[in-house]
């Protein structure tokens, strides 16, 4: 009914310090939540599909025991027949890419120089998107065309090469046998993440299994899915499709369990630590409506005199605090709403790059942002008050008319 | 032909004050006719505002009855009462009380939307009320920018909006100038007259006794006399 909105809406006006208040209060504290949490969204999303893009892929297939020795990079423990295989995992929905790859341990020698590096033998068509062909800085990507490889910026000036650069590869085979090719350097990238380029080169698939003499094998398939969210389920479909192939199948939340525990744990203290801020609003407003109810007792009573029944004079207090809370989670949706739409645009830099996650040095965060997650935090603020609010109406339904009109 | 508003059967209030008891009414009958412009006359403390009170289903006796309309109020619910106030009851206060945030237009409005009066009944009531009471400059104006005597005017109009069977005017006159306070109960007693409104009020004054058709006297929480005047 109107008239309680009427009443509700002036009460507050009259004492308008103390409202403004606890207003500011409610609204602050909500953008101050509404951020923490937009840009936890955010970046934990990026670092997500980072991990994913940069580390593991969706989902990774090994030999069954590569896992286990995977330190020790086993040449011996391989998926024998990838073609089929990778054929195979293509047909299956809401797969993008299929990348078989060779993982090994090889000698890099310039001539002058010899250095050991991590070696990755990869099918260039089906990595044409990946984290290197992307970032090539100088050169080109692998064509096809055997007897070139790729390196990193920073193992190029380690070793002062260049692009056309010769190389020889030296490597223990399969078999256990030393065998060495000569490649040219085709390609310098440039990835921003140190372990690509630091230490590592790329081959074809066709140059690797001729290095390592394991024509048709490879040692691990990644997968790369259309949305995230089919990982489980798709991961599901090749442990049972493929039982009995002898594979081993992971997920990226499996390879990077332990530093997504550690992003769960940060939510966590968020989570505590957004609780804190809306309850300190929360007895904002439970002290501002209490401070309401008993400076009113006798208009309490009065109202109760003129018929209002303790429901109504419950209703009135509660409809007050949704007004602050209204208002209130307005504006704390408004002020973070236009931050995080700003840092969702623009992103937030940090030049130093965090240690433990090792994301490339000058990352750009972006906040998270969405209509419906202001419309909940706006849901949010309104019950909050109203929750905050039960107490003191409960106190003001309660008084007997006489007592109150007798209050001073 | 008489017909009887409210019937107070034998009541009798008493108030717990920590560990002793106070009896502010020790077992009071009256009779209430419709049309009555009735005092209730007594000293401080004799038990007046508790009488009042009881007649007014704003607090329930210890023992006894209060039959308001051929209905027993000592048997309604917090919300029952707030209904039987609501649809049935006016009240003047002592102290106007009137909703500080509203206007006077607004405060004499407010029982008629609390009983869902249509807007254009509503206004004509309003306005109505404000012409005979002399208030229609104020309509516009807070509590607090008006006198006593005027904040009383909106009072009684407020009271009277919702046509109730029974106001209550608990020493509607003593906040207020002997001159206002005359003028008050004059008003009070001309829409006695013109409307057919039954008025309670009580006081401890002389003067403003004379104007009643009743004049019941309390003492101690007991009725010493009862005079319906010539
Ligand atoms: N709520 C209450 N609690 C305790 N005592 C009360 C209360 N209301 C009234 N009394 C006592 O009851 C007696 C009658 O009071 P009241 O009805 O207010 O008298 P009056 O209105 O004639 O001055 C007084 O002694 C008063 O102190
Ligand atoms: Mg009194």
């Amino acid at each position: 009914m109107w008239v309680f909105l009427k009443l509700a809406a002036r009460n507050l006006l009259r004492n308008k310090r103390r409202s403004a208040i606890t207003f500011v209060a409610i609204g602050l504290g909500l953008a101050l939540v509404l951020i923490f949490y937009g840009f936890i969204q955010g970046v934990d999303k990026q670092f997500t599909d980072d991990f994913i893009k940069a580390q593991t892929g969706h989902i990774q297939i090994h030999a069954q025991g590569y896992r286990e020795k995977a330190r020790l990079m086993p040449l011996d423990i391989a998926i024998q027949d990838f073609e089929t295989v990778t054929r195979r995992l293509k047909e299956l929905p809401g797969v993008r890419s299929v990348a078989p790859r060779i993982r090994f341990p090889v000698v890099v020698s310039t001539g002058s120089e010899s250095i050991g590096v991590l070696g990755l033998g990869i099918d260039p068509q089906a990595e044409r998107d990946g984290i290197v062909a992307t970032k090539i800085t100088q050169g080109k990507y692998l064509s096809g065309e055997r007897g070139y490889a790729l390196i990193g910026t920073k193992l190029a000036d380690d070793l002062g090469l260049k692009l056309g650069d010769l190389l020889t590869l030296m490597a223990t085979t399969a078999r256990g046998a030393l065998n060495a090719i000569d490649v040219e350097i085709g390609g310098i990238f440039t990835t921003g993440y140190s372990q690509y380029d630091d230490s590592i080169l790329i081959l074809s698939l066709a140059d690797a299994q001729r290095l390592l003499r394991m024509s048709g094998q490879v040692t691990e398939i990644i997968l790369m899915l259309d949305s995230t969210d089919q990982t489980e389920r798709v991961a599901r479909q090749i442990q049972q499709g493929f039982s009995e192939d002898g594979l081993e199948v992971q997920t990226w939340q499996e390879l990077g369990a332990a530093i997504f525990s550690l992003l769960e744990a940060r939510r966590q203290l968020m989570a505590i630590l957004s609780m804190v801020v809306i309850l300190i609003a929360a007895l904002g407003i439970v002290n501002t409506m209490l401070m309401s109810v008993f400076e009113r007792i006798r208009e309490i009573g009065t109202l109760m005199a003129l018929g209002m029944t303790p429901g109504e004079i419950r209703g009135l207090f509660l409809l007050e605090s949704a007004i602050l809370g209204a208002a209130g989670g307005l504006m704390g949706v408004g002020i973070g709403g236009a931050l995080l739409k700003y840092f969702s645009v623009v992103g937030l830099t940090i030049t130093q790059a965090s240690q433990f996650v090792n994301l490339p040095i000058g990352t750009t965060f972006y906040a998270e942002f969405s209509w419906g997650m202001l419309a909940m935090f706006f849901v949010f603020a309104e019950g909050v008050a109203v929750l905050a609010a039960l107490y003191p109406a409960y106190i003001a339904s309660k008084q007997e008319p006489v007592q109150a009109l007798r209050h001073a | 032909m008489s017909e009887v508003v409210v019937r107070v059967e034998n009541v009798t209030k008493e108030y717990a004050m920590g560990h002793t008891v106070v009896k502010a009414l020790r077992g009071v009958s009256l009779e209430i006719q419709r049309g009555e412009f009735l005092c209730i006359a007594g000293p401080s403390g004799s038990g007046k505002t508790t009488l009042l009170n009881l007649i007014g289903c704003l607090d329930k006796p210890t023992s006894g009855r209060v039959v308001l309309e051929g209905r027993d109020t000592s048997k309604l619910s917090a919300k029952e009462l707030a209904w039987v106030r609501r649809q049935r009851l006016g009240f003047v206060f002592q102290t106007f009380n009137l909703v500080p945030v509203l206007t006077a237009y607004e405060n004499v409005e407010l029982p008629l939307l609390l009983l869902g009066v249509g807007t254009v009944e509503r206004r004509r009531r309003v306005h109505e009320l404000l012409e005979a009471l002399g208030i229609r400059d104020f309509a516009h104006h807070r509590p607090d920018e008006m006198s006593g005597g005027q904040q009383q005017r909106v009072s009684i109009a407020r009271a009277l909006v919702t046509k109730p069977a029974l106001v209550l005017a608990d020493e509607p006159t003593a906040n207020l100038d002997s001159e206002t306070g005359k003028a008050i109960i004059e008003l009070m007693h001309d829409l006695n007259k013109k409307r057919d409104t039954t008025f309670v009020f009580s006081t401890h004054d002389p003067k403003v006794m004379e104007r009643a058709s009743r004049v019941v006297q309390i003492r101690d929480g007991l009725i010493s006399s009862s005079e319906t005047a010539m």
